[in-house]
Order: C-alpha cells, then sequence, then structure tokens
C-alpha cells in the first residue's frame, strides 16, 4: 500500500494555449494536512480537479492513494472525501435526504459524527437545502464529507464565504476529524489564519508552478523582511531573492528569501544607515508570494 | 443504492406531465383536425406525429438529466462518490425509460381503449390502428441516447455538438416499415433488427460519453475515442450528408416526361399509324418530340393526315394490384347512395368490406359486413377477399383512402340493416361480384383472375351499356355490361376482345403501365404497354371490329423514341446527388441495377462520383493532419473519405480534438503540447527556469523520510 496519499509527477495543463498548470511535482505523504495557496487564477483548482480525476492532464501524471487519478473507482472513491468549492449539493433535497443518498454511497457511513457536525453548523435536518444560508451550505457540504470517514480528505476553498463563527467551526471540525490520526487533509483556501492554524506544511502557487513547498516553520525561517528608506525607483531595484517589494510613503519594504552577502550588499547601498531587518510571518511571507504574482501582471484565467 | 434509485425517480418523474401533456395535445389535434366529431383515422398520421412528440420528449429527457450535471461542480458531486458511474447510467436510463413510456404510452393506450369501447359498430376504427405508433415511440428512445451523448460532448453548440442527434434519427425508420404489413414482414424483421443495434450501439456510445465526461472546452490530449461514439458520429455523418444531398437534388429536379398516343385510321376505318408525342423536360430544358409509325400496312403516305383520335388519358390503369395493404387501417373503398336516399360509405379491412351508414343527424352505423361468401353483420366468421375489394366505378381503381366518417357518441342501435339498402357491384382480385345488401347475399358474376381493371362508361355510349376491361395477368379481357355497377342489378356480358401483346414486356419488377382506351361506336380498342420505369419497351395493340370480326394489329414502338434516351439528368441534380455518400451511392445503385429494367441513371453520376470520391479523400487527408494524426492513421481517414464521401473530413474533425502546438526551444519546430518528448527531434519538456524565490523543503521523499512523517503524525 502506498505510503503517499497524493504524489503529482510532471502535471500539465492547458487551456488552449495557455499553460495553466506547468510541471507541477509533489508528494504528500499519508497523515499530511497541507494547505494550497495561492492567487485567484493560480492553478490551485485546476491541480485538485485533476487530482480527483474531473480533469484530464494534458501532460504528466497524478494519483490519489496510490491509485491514477483518471482511473479512480467507486471503492477508492469511498475512501476519498472531497468538498468542492462553492459546496455544490442537489438543492431540491432535504438535509436529511442528502444524508440518506451519501450514506447510500459511503459504506462506512458515521451518522452520528453527521449529526453532530450539523448542530455545531446549527442546522435542522428537516430543512430543504435551497431554503439554507451560504454558509450552513456549507455545513452540510462538509458533514457529508467528513461522515464518510476518508482516508484522504480534500478541500477546495472549503470556507468560501463563511462568517467567522462558522468558519471556526469549520476549523475544528477539521482538526477533531484529524484526531485519529493517519488521515490526510488537502485544503485549498485563502484564509491564510486557517491554514496557518490547521496545515503543518504549505505549497504555494503562482502563474501555475508551485514555489514554495516547506512546512510552516521552514518557510517562515527562510523569509526575511527588510525595509529601508530607498532613493532608487522600486522597479530598479535588483536583490537576490527578492520576492515582492512594496512602498508605504518613503518606506521601502522588502521581502527576501534566503539572504546572502550579495543580498545585504544591496540592501545597505540602497538604504544606508536606515536599513532594519526582522523576521518574516507566515502571513506576510504568503502575502508576499502572493502580491509578486499581481504585481508582475501574470495572472492567468481559470 | 436505493437511496440513489428514489433519487432518480424524483428527479425524472416531474417531467412525466410534460410528456404527457405534449402526446395528449397531439391526439387531440389529431382528432380534431380530422373530423367535426374529433376522430382520427389512419395509423400514419398517428405514426408520424407519435415520432415526432416522442422524439422531442426523449431529447427533452436526456438533456435535462445530463446537460445539468455535465460540467464544473455539479460532475464533481456526481462523481465523487462510492458509487460507479456505470451504475448510475443504468439507473437513470431505466428510470428514464419507465417515465418516457409512461408519458408516451399511456395516452396511446388510452386512445386504443376509446377505439376498442367504439368499435367498428360506430365508425371503421380498430385500437390496433395505435400499434405503429407504439413501435415508433419504442425505437425514437433512441433520441435519449442521443441527446446524452450531445450533453458530454466537450464541443460548441455551433460546432458538432448536435450531431449525435442525427444518429439517433436513423434507428425510428427502423419503424417505417410496419405501416406495410403484411406485405413488408421481412423487411419489417430485418428492420427491428437494424433498429435494435443502432439502439444498442446509441447506449454504449452515450454511456461511454457519460462515463469519459467532457474535459473541458479546447481539450488538448488525443483521446483514445471508443468504437461506439465513432460509429455514432459515423452514423450521423452519413445521415446528414444524404438528407442534404436529397434536398438539393430535389429542389432541382424538376424533369418530368409526359406521353400522348394518338391512332390514325384510314378512309376505310383501318387503324393505321400510331402517332406519339413526348413531352420531356430535363437538363436540357423542355423538349417536344414527335413520331408517326404504321401499325399496318396501307396504301397512303405517313405523313398524310389521317383521321387521328387521340386516346383518353385517364382511363389507364396500372399493374400489378399495387395498392399496399394496410394492415392498420380501415380504408374509404367508395360511397353511393342507398336506396332510401342515405350515403353508404364502404370501408375495407383485412379483406372484409364493412358497410356503413350515415343517417340525417351524420351518425354513422355498420349495416354489413361483406366477406367473399356471405354478407353478414360484424362478428360473423367470414372468408376475407385476397386483398381490399374496389367498388365497380368510372375511373380510377385506386381511390384514396383518406377521408372519414363522424362517428356516434350514442350506443349504437341494433346492426339490422334498413330496408331500401341497396346493392354494388365489386372487383376482387379472384373475380367481379354483385353485392345485393337487401338480400343479404354476394354472387360472382366474373371468375377471373383481376390484376387490375377499368370500367368506364363509353364517350357517346349510353349508361347502361358500360364496358368493363380486365386485365389477368396475361391479357386484358374487353367485357360487355348492363346495368348499374352502384345501387342497381348489374350484368356482365360477352367478352368482347382479348389484347395480349401490351403486357408482355419482360420487365424485372414487373411493373409498368398499360394505357388502354375502347371507343364504341367506333368499337375498337387500343392498348399500349411500357415499363414504368423509364418507358423503353413499349408495344402497342388495336383490336377493331370489322365486319363483325375482330381482327388485331401489333406492333413494338422504336426504342429511338423511348423516354429513357431523352430523360437526361439535369447537372445541378447529378452534382447534389453525387454527394451522397459513394458506399450508399454504390449500394443503392447496385440493388436498382438488379432489380430494375435498365441501367440506373446512377451512372450518369458516375463522372461526379469519382470526383467526390478524389475530393473526399484530400479533405479527409487535410483535416486528420489538421488534428496531428499519426501517418497511419492519416492514411486511414484517406481511405475512408473514398467510402463516405464529402463528410470525411467534418467526422475526423468532430471527433479529434483540436491539436495545440508550441515551439520546441531545441529544434524550434512546433511539438503538440500533450507529447512527452517532441516529434521533431525527440527532446524532452525543458524543466522550468527557477525564479529564484524558491522554498523546498524536501524535494524528493525517500521512504525512510516518509516513514518517519508518518510516525510523527500519528503520534501526535
Amino acid at each position: 500500500m502506498s505510503k503517499l496519499a497524493i504524489e503529482a509527477k510532471g502535471l500539465t495543463r492547458y487551456f488552449g494555449t495557455k499553460p495553466v498548470v506547468q510541471q507541477v511535482n509533489f508528494a504528500i505523504p499519508v497523515g499530511s494536512v497541507v494547505g494550497l495557496l495561492g492567487l485567484n487564477g493560480a492553478g490551485k483548482s485546476t491541480i485538485i480537479k485533476m487530482l480527483m480525476g474531473l480533469l484530464e492532464p494534458t501532460r504528466g501524471s497524478c494519483s490519489l492513494l496510490g491509485v491514477e487519478s483518471m482511473s479512480l473507482g467507486p471503492d477508492e472513491r469511498s475512501r476519498i472525501g472531497y468538498t468542492i468549492e462553492g459546496h455544490f449539493l442537489y438543492s431540491g433535497m432535504t438535509v436529511r435526504a442528502a444524508e440518506a443518498l451519501q450514506a447510500d454511497c459511503f459504506p462506512k457511513w458515521d451518522s452520528l459524527l453527521y449529526q453532530a457536525t450539523l448542530q455545531r453548523f446549527g442546522i435542522s435536518p428537516n430543512e430543504r437545502i435551497r431554503h439554507l444560508s451560504r454558509g450552513q451550505r456549507a455545513g452540510i457540504s462538509i458533514a457529508l464529507t467528513l461522515s464518510s470517514q476518508p482516508e484522504l480528505l480534500i478541500l477546495d476553498d472549503p470556507s468560501l464565504g463563511l462568517d467567522p463563527v462558522s468558519r471556526r467551526a469549520l476549523n475544528e471540525t477539521i482538526l477533531s476529524f484529524m484526531e485519529p490520526g493517519g488521515r490526510t487533509v488537502l485544503i485549498s483556501s485563502h484564509m491564510l489564519d486557517d491554514i496557518e492554524r490547521v496545515t503543518d506544511r504549505v505549497m504555494i502557487m503562482t502563474e501555475g508552478r508551485i514555489v514554495v513547498d516547506s512546512s510552516l516553520s521552514h518557510f517562515v525561517s527562510r523569509l526575511s523582511i527588510w525595509t529601508c528608506e530607498c532613493s532608487e525607483p522600486l522597479d530598479r531595484v535588483q536583490i537576490p531573492g527578492l520576492v515582492s517589494r512594496r512602498q508605504v510613503g518613503r518606506q521601502s519594504s522588502f521581502v527576501v528569501v534566503d539572504v546572502d552577502e550579495d543580498a545585504q550588499q544591496v540592501m545597505y547601498r540602497l538604504g544606508g544607515n536606515t536599513v532594519r531587518q526582522e523576521e518574516s510571518t507566515f502571513d506576510e511571507g504568503v502575502m508576499a508570494y502572493m502580491s509578486r504574482s499581481r504585481s508582475a501582471s501574470s495572472l492567468i484565467p481559470t | 443504492m436505493n437511496a440513489w434509485v428514489r433519487k432518480e425517480i424524483k428527479d425524472s418523474i416531474r417531467w412525466l406531465p410534460i410528456g404527457m401533456v405534449l402526446m395528449v395535445a397531439l391526439i387531440w389535434y389529431l382528432l380534431a383536425s380530422q373530423s367535426p366529431n374529433f376522430f382520427a383515422w389512419r395509423a400514419e398520421s398517428l405514426f408520424t406525429l407519435a415520432w415526432f412528440v416522442s422524439a422531442i420528449f426523449a431529447t427533452f429527457l436526456g438533456l435535462a438529466n445530463y446537460l445539468p450535471e455535465t460540467w464544473g461542480s455539479a460532475r464533481g458531486f456526481l462523481v465523487q462518490r462510492g458509487l460507479s458511474l456505470h451504475r448510475i447510467f443504468v439507473i437513470r436510463a431505466v428510470v428514464n425509460l419507465a417515465v418516457y413510456l409512461i408519458a408516451m404510452l399511456v395516452p396511446l393506450g388510452a386512445l386504443a381503449v376509446f377505439r376498442f369501447v367504439i368499435g367498428t359498430t360506430t365508425a371503421p376504427v380498430s385500437p390496433i390502428q395505435v400499434v405503429p405508433s407504439v413501435v415508433v415511440v419504442l425505437f425514437s428512445f433512441s433520441f435519449y441516447f442521443g441527446a446524452i451523448a450531445v450533453a458530454c460532448r466537450p464541443c460548441r453548440w455551433y460546432g458538432s455538438r448536435l450531431f449525435p442527434l442525427l444518429a439517433s434519427l436513423a434507428v425510428p425508420l427502423a419503424a417505417v416499415p410496419i405501416l406495410s404489413l403484411p406485405k413488408m414482414l421481412i423487411v419489417c424483421v430485418f428492420a427491428f433488427s437494424l433498429g435494435i443495434i443502432g439502439m444498442l450501439l446509441l447506449a454504449a456510445s452515450s454511456r461511454v460519453a457519460f462515463l469519459r465526461g467532457p474535459s473541458q472546452p479546447a481539450p488538448s490530449r488525443t483521446r483514445n475515442i471508443s468504437l461506439y461514439e465513432k460509429c455514432m458520429m459515423l452514423a450521423a455523418v452519413l445521415v446528414a450528408t444524404v438528407l442534404v444531398a436529397v434536398f438539393f437534388a430535389s429542389i432541382f429536379n424538376n424533369s418530368y416526361s409526359r406521353v400522348y398516343h394518338s391512332v390514325g385510321f384510314t378512309k376505310e376505318g383501318m387503324p393505321w399509324l400510331i402517332e406519339t408525342r413526348y413531352i420531356v423536360k430535363n437538363g436540357s430544358g423542355e423538349q417536344l418530340h414527335e413520331a408517326k409509325f404504321a401499325i399496318s400496312e396501307s396504301s397512303e403516305d405517313v405523313d398524310s393526315k389521317p383521321d387521328v383520335q387521340a386516346l383518353m388519358q385517364g382511363i389507364g390503369f396500372s399493374y400489378p394490384w399495387n395498392y399496399s395493404e394496410n394492415f392498420w387501417d380501415m380504408k374509404y373503398v367508395g360511397s353511393f347512395t342507398s336506396a332510401d336516399g342515405y350515403p353508404l360509405h364502404v370501408m375495407g379491412f383485412r379483406g372484409l368490406l364493412y358497410v356503413y351508414q350515415l343517417d340525417a343527424l351524420q351518425h354513422s352505423r355498420l349495416i354489413a359486413v361483406v366477406g367473399k361468401e356471405l354478407v353478414g353483420d360484424a362478428g360473423m366468421q367470414q372468408a376475407p377477399f385476397e386483398q381490399t375489394p374496389r367498388l365497380l366505378t368510372n375511373g380510377s381503381n385506386y381511390p384514396p383512402v383518406l377521408t372519414g366518417l363522424a362517428f356516434s357518441d350514442r350506443n349504437p342501435s341494433s346492426t339490422r340493416k334498413p330496408l331500401g339498402a341497396g346493392s354494388f357491384t365489386i372487383a376482387a382480385t379472384d373475380g367481379i361480384y354483385y353485392v345485393d345488401l337487401d338480400t343479404s347475399k354476394i354472387k360472382r358474376l366474373l371468375d377471373s383472375n383481376v390484376r387490375a381493371y377499368s370500367y368506364s362508361s363509353v364517350a357517346n355510349g349510353t349508361s347502361d351499356s358500360n364496358k368493363l376491361a380486365v386485365w389477368d395477368g396475361s391479357s386484358i379481357s374487353m367485357f360487355q355490361c348492363e346495368g348499374s355497377a352502384l345501387n342497381g342489378p348489374f350484368q356482365i356480358g360477352e367478352r368482347i376482345t382479348t389484347l395480349s401483346t401490351p403486357t408482355d414486356f419482360g420487365s424485372k419488377l414487373q411493373s409498368g403501365d398499360v394505357q388502354f382506351d375502347y371507343r364504341d361506336p367506333d368499337n375498337w380498342a387500343i392498348a399500349i404497354g411500357y415499363s414504368r420505369r423509364n418507358m423503353v419497351k413499349q408495344k402497342v395493340e388495336v383490336a377493331r371490329s370489322i365486319q363483325k370480326e375482330i381482327q388485331h394489329y401489333t406492333t413494338t414502338i422504336p426504342e429511338s423514341l423511348s423516354v429513357v434516351n431523352l430523360n437526361a439528368m439535369k447537372r445541378e441534380v447529378l452534382i447534389a446527388g453525387s454527394s451522397i455518400p459513394p458506399i450508399v451511392l454504390a449500394t443503392t445503385g447496385t440493388i436498382a441495377y438488379l432489380l430494375g429494367d435498365e441501367i440506373p441513371e446512377l451512372f450518369s453520376y458516375l463522372r461526379f462520383l469519382v470526383a467526390q470520391a478524389l475530393l473526399s479523400g484530400i479533405m479527409a487527408t487535410l483535416a486528420a493532419r489538421w488534428r496531428g494524426l499519426s501517418a497511419r492513421q492519416v492514411a486511414s481517414w484517406c481511405a475512408g473519405g473514398f467510402l463516405i464521401g464529402l463528410g470525411t473530413w467534418f467526422l475526423v474533425l468532430s471527433i479529434y480534438p483540436r491539436a495545440v502546438y508550441t515551439k520546441c526551444p531545441a529544434c524550434n519546430r512546433n511539438r503538440r503540447i500533450e507529447g512527452e518528448k517532441c516529434e521533431s527531434c525527440g527532446a524532452d519538456w525543458e524543466p522550468l527556469t527557477p525564479l529564484g524565490i524558491e522554498v523546498f523543503e524536501q524535494k524528493n521523499l525517500d521512504a525512510e523520510a516518509i516513514e518517519d512523517r508518518i510516525v510523527l503524525s500519528q503520534s501526535t
């Protein structure tokens, strides 16, 4: 049995002539909780769809639980939980009927867990799904996904449209899901504090490629923030390992990865004795990578 | 799985009222349009509209159930469960089939019950008239599978997305021969088998399309197209090409030919020559050809102007007795006025005649059923005629089967016929019969094989001196008749003469026309026979009574005057017709040649056919190369183009996705984006240029590291 829950090798996907995902390689072992981050259009959902076998890769391959994604059968899918972006549900059903439908399709269905999750989100089983709020729909979607007792959980932007209370309920649900151990989670989200709280590893995508694949601590440890009063125009500043730069009033700020001597020299030449260095936080580091994509005008449409 | 079945039932059953309303509306339309008392007649009409309605509803069911789940989140939610897509497909198909059948067949069943309740006593209807419609409804379920294929095709709506529906159109065609039972029984069995095979192919194709699912617009990988999908698209292209070709050919094809004959007599009254006038309109325009040729020796000059009398056009009759016996409907055989002044309508059904009387309030009721040996009531055992007899009336012996009777909404009274109902004479395939409704008796007046007949008053004659001509398959016999063929005593007198030559011209299909005329008191008869297909072989016989002796004169019209030589096809028709797929044209041409009298005009198509095949091969090759297929595939499609015709290029483009290319940095030539290696230089894809900001903690997880991570995660 594969010890890798998710694996991608040279995963590439084009839409027309435009590469949306380029030569993505990663391997997620069993028991990991991984966050997948990136701007809109970075390719996160495309990767997830390819992992779930909903989209055929242009090149490369990917597998879940050791099985090629395009060959996933009902047995494998019953071991995978997948929350779709937007929390699609059959809106004409009641909450109870939705449970019956899912329970029929998943042999390890846990009805108690389902009821408990519903309670956490404040949802009545007799309600018709179309009459529920977005947050409640998200709750049902999470409940349906987790109650099938999957070994692998893939969540595509699960907190989309959720209020803070619902988001907290979601995070608690995910954490309690992880408690028994041996379960793998891949979360794609924009909520950095949720990712920081729940995951132990992060992947950041930009321009269709993965540029960060690291534990949170390691990621943060390799970044540093440099500020100074810089006289030169920012767009002319060339620093090795520069992730992003921004200007707030007279202060220029640079996020740099793996600062070496060359980088420090450039920094002091720019700002002289106004140069200050500090450690980056997870939020700032992720924002730096994301803002780099936007400022480079390299958005790719999904 | 039970919950899924319940879900599918609930999703599908909401469309049931739509289908039922459609079918009920159709039946209502038919009833209202045929008669003021809301009564529908022909199985054929119901068949056509049932086909239309069931095709629409089946297509709607397929699209409504599959289109919403084709893309995005809905597709993901459908796929991601411990239930295979195959099982979902089967459950959904069974449920949708049940809903479809209920919606379509319940109204038809109600109509059948309604007709059963009315019965033949009140009006000439029968519950079995809905059977052809039931059959076409069953076959029209092919549109459901076609709609699934449409929903799951990764194409633009303005592209080839709707093409599977064309393939679906071919399947219900298998039901058409049922309208011509029992004559087409073997064809029916063969067609039904083909229809079932077509249905299974469509089902398999739609299943594959659903299981695979669309992979977003502009898919970039050359997929392995299933054989079922290829067959479906091939069928669609063939149907489309034939329809387009026939449509344009019919627009351009306004050719016709007409022939007029006149017989000239000498001063002594001897039939002497035949004048023939052909008017032909074809690709060369309208032409008139006239010719004269002698039928007997005479000292007079052919080009002089004898006493020429033209043959009447309307007394011809065709052979064989070619009215297709409709198994399902009663046919309107004819009508006459009864002795008490009320109209009597005669209907034919399975060799029996049903006589209905219409009273002053427009109510009809059955008064007699006429069989071969007796006249009785409905329900009596009757020996049927071999084929539906015809009333012996003036003119054509093939009355149309169109108009109907209003039915009575009262309970029918006794079927005993009233007094003064009348009598009539009928022509059956084994003789001429006189039917007396008053005495409930039937009597055979002429014992003869009757392949065709013609009954008419004679020009300048009296109404009680009529002539009857009967063709028994080898000769035409003329009889003097006395009395009224409708509503009166009738007698067939002595045989006047027999003409045998014009019917013998060895037609393969045994089909042709005999134009016949008889004149009295001039007392001569003429028959000209020609093969219907192309009027090549024409024989003339004239019989004249001269001093009470019948003399016969025969001749053959020269082939140089045959219309086939004048029947050139218009160039536009040839071009349009030659766009029919070569394999279809070759097959139909071969069949026509084997069964027909002459080499068909299809050979006129030959040069256009060759041009089409070449052009198709070239276009198919270009399309295959454009799609980036391998050399072997290109060669196969080139060969396919010669057989499938002009639609092949479209077939290739609709089956294979567009190839996407990018420049290879190694050789700077185009390479496919989904290929692992460059087709030209074999280079691999170059790794991405590092951005300098990458943070990879562990690029290659070896086994030990993985084990450590698992232990670590399990302990926390």
